[in-house]
């Protein structure tokens, strides 16, 4: 006897490719993503359900989570984290309008650039490290100290983008605004801006990041709250998880910050003045 | 033709002497103040310490003499550390860079760990090593690693797929590959990730040991040299801090320079 | 001269029922369709047609760059693989390895061979494309036609059946592309090497073809092929010459 078997409805070729194609490129590129991370975690937990370093030294991830959990619930991380977060905010408040300043100066004037720059970059030379002691011995532990610190690192990549940003517009562009008969302001505002806008971004971008470098050496140096401070801390209780958990709270930090502003950046430079 | 600056009018001489008179101004000036200034106070402060005396310092006062034995254990550290930092960058750059599969595993988790600011490893590295001298080399260690991978990988990764192609219709071997055209073609970025990594590495080296503050060091010097509230050794200190670094990288460009001299002059 | 003797090609291409089709987003986009030529060894043939007729992908199939094609493509008798020396490339972006010297670009190819073999097919090279004195000479350092020249030794010095030129002289300007096919021509004829060159210049493939084949595109396909059957060297303002042109610009309009 003919068994007639019934075909299973079948969905339209379209939608069938689209999902083929979903079903096929997702998995791969999540997975491999996860291996790596996954097999650490389940070392470190095969290690420290075995105890084979003193919970002091390697905690289980289990109580890194839980940790992390109750400084947050407890609203510890919060706290630090608007104090490091206001100290950021003024340090590169100060610098980066400092920075845009004396850039737009140096970009602008030849002559003031031939002054200043040589000055410029010897002292850019000392890196914020090193202004940390010098500071400190000048104004204690205070809360200058670190709005200085943060100012000073982002205060060099700004200048530096700025000036260049201004200088690299390329001279046929300028030509154009004389041939046109702009006059300085309107140069300034239909061409210089704009066309340095990428170069200062990309600059601000690594300002940021130096800032936030900055922000947590200074905090671990010379402070009481923030961040940084959590982890020395932690550390001073050998309190390890407290240490891990906040390292991943500053790398989970670093990374919103870099891929904001990158995206940032992304949009600036859609019609960005090719050099 | 009139150029959009502020001092248009201004006779700006074009190269040579007359600038370079101008750069020197302001750094003569500071220089000059700096060693005239604090003498002019009536009495001493102990902030102000004229700038002869702190460059004397090394040689004439007691403790600062102690910074040449500091130096040349920093700068032991820093070659061992680079060293080591630097080796491990470039394995995995270059196991990243070249092959799909591993890049597709680590680079994810290279990139997230990498977000890390690097002054947060030292409280983990002190309390797994101790703060003996484990934790700096490998404080140091990890300050080269990540710019080294970072660029080498970018370096194979960058290879123009063209140049790609011609190793593939000249059936190259593996072996001639790597050695042809994959390590050449990558060898500018392995430099310049060699050269961030050389400044990353020696921040990392006396900072690490400023952080650390246990041992013998420049950093160390510096930290007990706040301590005491010596002013002028801690200028010195930093003085010696940026002037190494500055050293280390002109001689590293200098020594790299020729090995990439196929790139010609770019206009 | 020996140069002849041994560089010369023996076999033939015979390319049958070819075609190849894209998949973008999952809907298929044909490139090539039903491509049929006979190359005999020795043989200029150059291909002509609009942007988009494949006529780049077609080459990049000969050579093996890309696979995955319908009908059959044979060398001397055995189908084609992957790349492989006996098919040689050259692009129109010299693609000289900007770290090796001339003659270490020549030499890419060349492993395998005993050193005193590699240097003889080095020197031969070198002087067969005319680019004496300059063996140690880096790419940034050579001007784009001796670049070009470099590449084509280079693609020579592996003694290949037969040569693919992917636009060769598109990159030059118009003075030095005259020079240069003037010394392709002179090349060609040295070696007798079988030559498929892919151009936009109509008066270029008249100039040095045995036969203009004429693609049309969206999908592509031969229209036409096109005997050139002049005598070397070739007038370029000659009566006959410029009927062929004008034969060849006709067939490429629609």
């Amino acid at each position: 006897m003919n068994v007639r078997l019934l075909a299973a409805p079948r969905a339209p070729a379209g939608a069938r490719a689209g999902i083929d194609r979903i079903v096929r490129l997702r998995p791969p590129a999540a997975l491999s993503t996860l291996v790596l991370p996954l097999l650490v975690l389940a070392l470190w937990q095969l290690a420290a359900s075995h105890a084979l370093l003193p919970v002091q030294i390697l905690p289980p991830p289990a109580l890194v989570l839980n940790t992390l959990a109750d400084l947050t619930l407890s609203g510890d991380i919060f706290t630090n984290l608007g104090v490091s977060l206001w100290r950021i905010g003024i340090g590169i408040a100060i610098g980066c309008s400092l920075g845009l300043a004396l850039g737009t100066v140096m970009g602008l004037s030849q002559a003031a650039d031939d002054y200043i720059s040589p000055l410029f970059r010897a002292l850019a030379q000392i890196p914020s490290l090193g202004w940390v002691p010098i500071l400190i011995l000048i104004f204690g532990l205070d809360e200058i100290v670190k709005y200085l610190i943060i100012a000073k690192a982002c205060f060099v990549p700004t200048t530096i983008a700025m000036a260049e940003g201004i200088r690299n517009i390329p001279r046929s562009y300028k030509e154009v605004a004389t041939v046109l008969g702009l006059g300085r302001r309107a140069t300034i505002r239909k061409l210089i801006v704009p066309a340095a806008l990428p170069t200062i971004f990309g600059g601000l971008r690594l300002a940021f990041s130096h800032a936030w470098i900055a922000l947590i050496v200074v905090e671990m140096l010379a402070a009481q709250e923030g961040v940084g401070y959590m982890m020395v801390w932690g550390r001073t209780l050998f309190q390890t998880d407290i240490v891990i958990a906040g390292m991943i709270v500053i790398g989970v930090i670093g990374l919103a910050m870099d891929s904001g502003l990158r995206r940032l950046e992304r949009r600036l430079r859609r019609w960005a003045v090719p050099a | 033709m009139t150029d959009i600056t502020i001092d248009a009018g201004v006779k700006t001489p074009r190269h040579g002497k007359g600038r370079l008179w101008r750069g020197a101004v302001l750094p003569v000036a500071l220089l000059a103040a700096w060693a005239v200034v604090p003498r002019l106070l009536p009495t001493p402060h102990p902030l102000l310490v004229p700038l002869d005396e702190v460059l004397a310092a090394p040689f004439i006062d007691e403790s600062g003499r102690e910074i040449w034995a500091s130096l040349a254990q920093t700068l032991l550290r820093y070659a061992g550390g680079f060293a080591l930092g630097a080796s491990a960058g470039l394995a995995l750059g270059l196991l990243v860079g070249a092959s799909a599969l591993a890049d597709r595993l680590v680079s994810p988790s290279f990139n997230a760990v990498r977000q890390i600011a690097l002054f947060a490893w030292i409280p983990l590295l002190t309390a797994w090593f101790g703060n003996g001298e484990a934790s700096k080399i490998v404080f140091i260690a990890l300050s080269a690693f990540f710019p080294v991978a970072l660029n080498t990988h970018d370096g194979l990764r960058t290879i123009a797929k063209g140049y790609m192609e011609v190793a593939a219709v000249l059936k190259l071997s593996p072996r001639r590959r790597v050695l042809k055209l994959l390590l050449p073609g990558a060898l500018p970025s392995i430099l310049i990730g060699l050269q961030i990594g050389l400044i990353t590495a020696w921040l990392g080296t006396v900072g690490g040991e400023y952080m650390i503050g246990i041992g013998r060091g420049l950093g160390i010097f510096i930290a007990e040299a706040r301590g005491q509230f010596r002013m002028d050794l801690v200028l010195l200190g930093v003085i010696f801090l940026a002037l190494i670094g500055f050293l280390a990288n002109l001689g590293f460009r200098r020594l790299s320079e020729p090995l990439i001299q196929w790139q010609g002059t770019k206009p | 001269m020996s140069l002849a003797a041994d560089i010369h090609s023996t076999r033939g291409l015979r390319i049958r029922g070819v075609g190849k089709t894209y998949r973008i987003e999952g809907r298929p986009l044909p490139v090539l369709q039903n491509i049929h030529l006979d190359i005999a060894p020795g043989e200029f043939i150059g291909i002509v047609g609009a942007s988009g007729c494949g006529k780049s992908t077609l080459l990049r199939l000969i050579t093996g760059l890309e696979a995955d094609y319908e009908g059959e493509i044979v060398l001397g008798g055995d189908p084609i693989g992957g790349p492989s020396r006996e098919r040689g490339i050259v692009f129109q972006d010299h693609r000289l390895f900007p770290w090796l010297t001339v003659e270490d670009n020549i030499a890419l190819g060349l492993d395998g061979l005993a050193a005193a073999e590699i240097r003889e097919r080095i020197a031969e090279n070198i002087e067969l494309v005319g680019l004496q004195g300059f063996e140690k000479a880096y790419p940034h350092q050579l001007s784009g036609g001796m670049a070009q020249r470099a590449a084509i030794a280079r693609a020579l010095a592996m003694r290949p059946d037969i040569l693919v030129l992917d636009e060769p002289l598109g990159a030059l300007d118009s003075l030095t592309r005259v020079r240069l096919q003037n010394e392709l021509f002179r090349i060609w004829r040295q070696s007798r090497m079988t030559m498929v060159m892919v151009t936009h210049d109509v008066e270029e493939a008249v100039y040095l073809s045995d036969r203009v084949v004429v693609m049309e595109s969206r999908p592509g396909r031969i229209k036409t092929t096109i005997p050139v059957h002049l005598d070397h060297p070739r007038q370029r303002t000659s009566e006959a010459f410029v009927t062929l042109r004008r034969t060849v610009y006709e067939s490429l309009q629609y």
